[in-house]
């Protein structure tokens, strides 16, 4: 077990003794305070790709940008275009960024650890839906503009999705063992770390689920890995430096997302809160996700 | 009165039947590991006498709670935690025994005896004295879980995972992990059955009458698997240094 799956457990009792006091919690109040977390946590995480990319490739900033924001710019459109594939491809580069940052030094063939990047992140996500897949729907149809979402939570599809992809993840494990890829102790860390997340999937309402996963798994797992970089990379280089370092785009893009939200919230923007909120998570994911792709290589 | 118990005994009984197996298996350990203490070196002994009371005790108390069960059909709340409140501290001494050779001091000790004193407290308050609201039952069960987690974290973090990885030994480092494992899973049945109990919000999860039976299981694979890393470090260092 590494420290984020115990920030994880800790996070997992705290929300079952809530739970064990209040019996439901308002979905407002899962919204409130999942954002918080989020844009606390998840968003930093993301916030320093560019200083990240120039140490990894020689390129010039203004290209840097230009191909950023391009990539933000050409998934609006494509959102603008089609919700539906815009939601499927967007799950599928948060399952391959979520699994390349589960194992990014796992050392087989760049060809099969792709392969299992992507399956271990499709077993997350189809998990997550797959328990709750009702309360999604309900989700889902309570807007006018996401009820075509609906079509991605087909329960025949994702059942197949669900049971493949997690015979995959856990014969997977098992491979990896024999061919002594991972030691013992990481094998029977991972199996636990799987067990849990279904379990805390299965228990808890999906926005908690999720907000649980992508804040102690995967962003502070992900900016601990930045830090210990540019640890290296620098002399002298503390925990202060690093919050400096973060700070400017994510404050950046925390009033942003504030704006747009608001504006959606007043009707200026054509798209109701929860679609938007997506909308700006899946742009900003992909170019995030192909630094970060650099970055661990 | 056991023959009186064992009469009345239905055969689908699954709860008592785990008591009876709970009871065996704990007095069983405690005879074993009691006896191998002459196959360890003196620097061990200790420990095994440890691991020996451990199952020992749990064995006294599975006679009673087995008694009780089979009297009454309830849950032996009171025997349960009297078992817990004097076996766990001994789980911990288990990891200061380890890790003194290893430079643990006893501040370290007595640290894991009053986190662990302190959880079964708060867990026996929150689930004896419950006046029925759900705020007194979150309120002992948070503090009972902070007790838990900061076992958790000194052993896999914090202390007792710092002297172990400073201790020169592979048999040590692996055994302080794998007793390790067994406070984070094992002992987690603890708080989950807590949380099983009448009213609680797992109890559509797994049913309060069947708690019981998670609790033996647990209880049984807890102390004595325990013992047995123990053992197993101990015979392995005591073979190392001949």
């Amino acid at each position: 077990m590494n420290l984020f799956t115990f920030i994880y457990l800790i996070g997992v009792y705290i929300i079952l003794n809530l739970f064990q006091g209040f019996k439901q919690i308002d979905l407002n109040d899962q919204l409130i305070y999942s954002s918080f977390f989020i844009l606390l946590i998840g968003i930093p995480h993301g916030a320093i790709d560019h200083v990240l990319f120039f140490k990894k490739r020689k390129i010039s900033k203004l290209k840097f940008y230009v191909l950023y924001i391009g990539l933000i710019f050409a998934f609006l459109i494509l959102w603008h275009v089609s919700v539906f594939y815009s939601l499927i491809f967007f799950l599928f580069i948060s399952a391959f960024h979520f699994g390349e940052s589960q194992f990014p030094h796992i050392n087989i063939q760049p060809i099969f650890k792709n392969i299992f990047y992507f399956i271990w992140g499709i077993s997350l996500l189809s998990t997550l839906m797959f328990y709750n897949i009702e309360e999604l729907k309900s989700i889902t149809l309570f807007f006018d503009d996401t009820v075509v979402l609906e079509q991605v939570y087909d329960l025949s599809k994702l059942s197949i999705l669900f049971y493949s992809t997690n015979a995959f993840t856990f014969i997977s494990m098992f491979i990896f063992i024999f061919m002594k890829k991972i030691n013992l102790d990481r094998f029977f860390s991972e199996i636990f770390l799987l067990f849990l997340i279904h379990a805390t999937f299965y228990l808890f309402p999906f926005i908690i689920g999720f907000t649980l996963y992508f804040v102690a798994l995967h962003s502070l797992k992900v900016m601990n890995d930045e830090y210990i970089f540019l640890k290296k990379e620098t002399p002298n280089f503390k925990i202060f430096d690093f919050i400096k370092l973060l700070a400017p785009y994510s404050v950046l893009s925390i009033c942003f997302t504030a704006l747009l939200l608001v504006l959606s919230y007043n009707n200026i923007i054509g798209y109701s809160v929860p679609l938007l909120s997506i909308m700006i998570i899946s742009v900003i994911t992909l170019p995030h996700a192909i630094v970060m792709n650099v970055f661990y290589n | 009165m056991l023959l009186d118990i064992v009469t009345k005994m239905a055969p689908d009984d699954y709860v008592g039947f785990t008591f009876f197996i709970g009871y065996m298996a704990m007095a069983a350990a405690s005879v074993f590991f009691f006896f191998e203490r002459g196959s360890v070196d003196a620097k061990w002994k200790l420990s095994l006498l440890v691991s020996a009371l451990i199952t020992g005790i749990a064995a006294v108390h599975y006679g009673y709670m087995r008694d009780y069960w089979g009297a009454t059909g309830d849950s032996p709340t009171f025997f349960r935690y009297v078992d817990w409140i004097l076996t766990v501290p001994l789980m911990c001494i288990e990891f200061y025994l380890l890790t003194k050779l290893a430079g643990a001091k006893k501040s370290l000790l007595w640290k894991l005896i009053l986190a662990s004193t302190w959880m079964l407290v708060c867990g026996y308050i929150g689930e004896a004295f419950t006046d029925g609201s759900t705020g007194h039952s979150v309120q002992w069960g948070v503090l009972s879980t902070i007790g838990y987690l900061y076992i958790a974290y000194t052993v896999w973090f914090g202390e007792v995972a710092q002297l172990a990885e400073n201790s020169n030994s592979d048999v040590i480092k692996k055994g302080v992990r794998a007793l390790a494992w067994f406070v984070l899973v094992g002992w987690a049945i603890y708080p989950i059955g807590y949380m099983c109990m009448e009213g609680g919000w797992l109890s559509s999860v797994m049913a309060p009458e069947n708690v019981d039976v998670w609790y033996n299981l647990a209880d049984a694979i807890n102390k004595i698997g325990f013992g047995l890393v123990v053992y197993g470090i101990a015979i392995s260092e005591s073979k190392s240094n001949k």
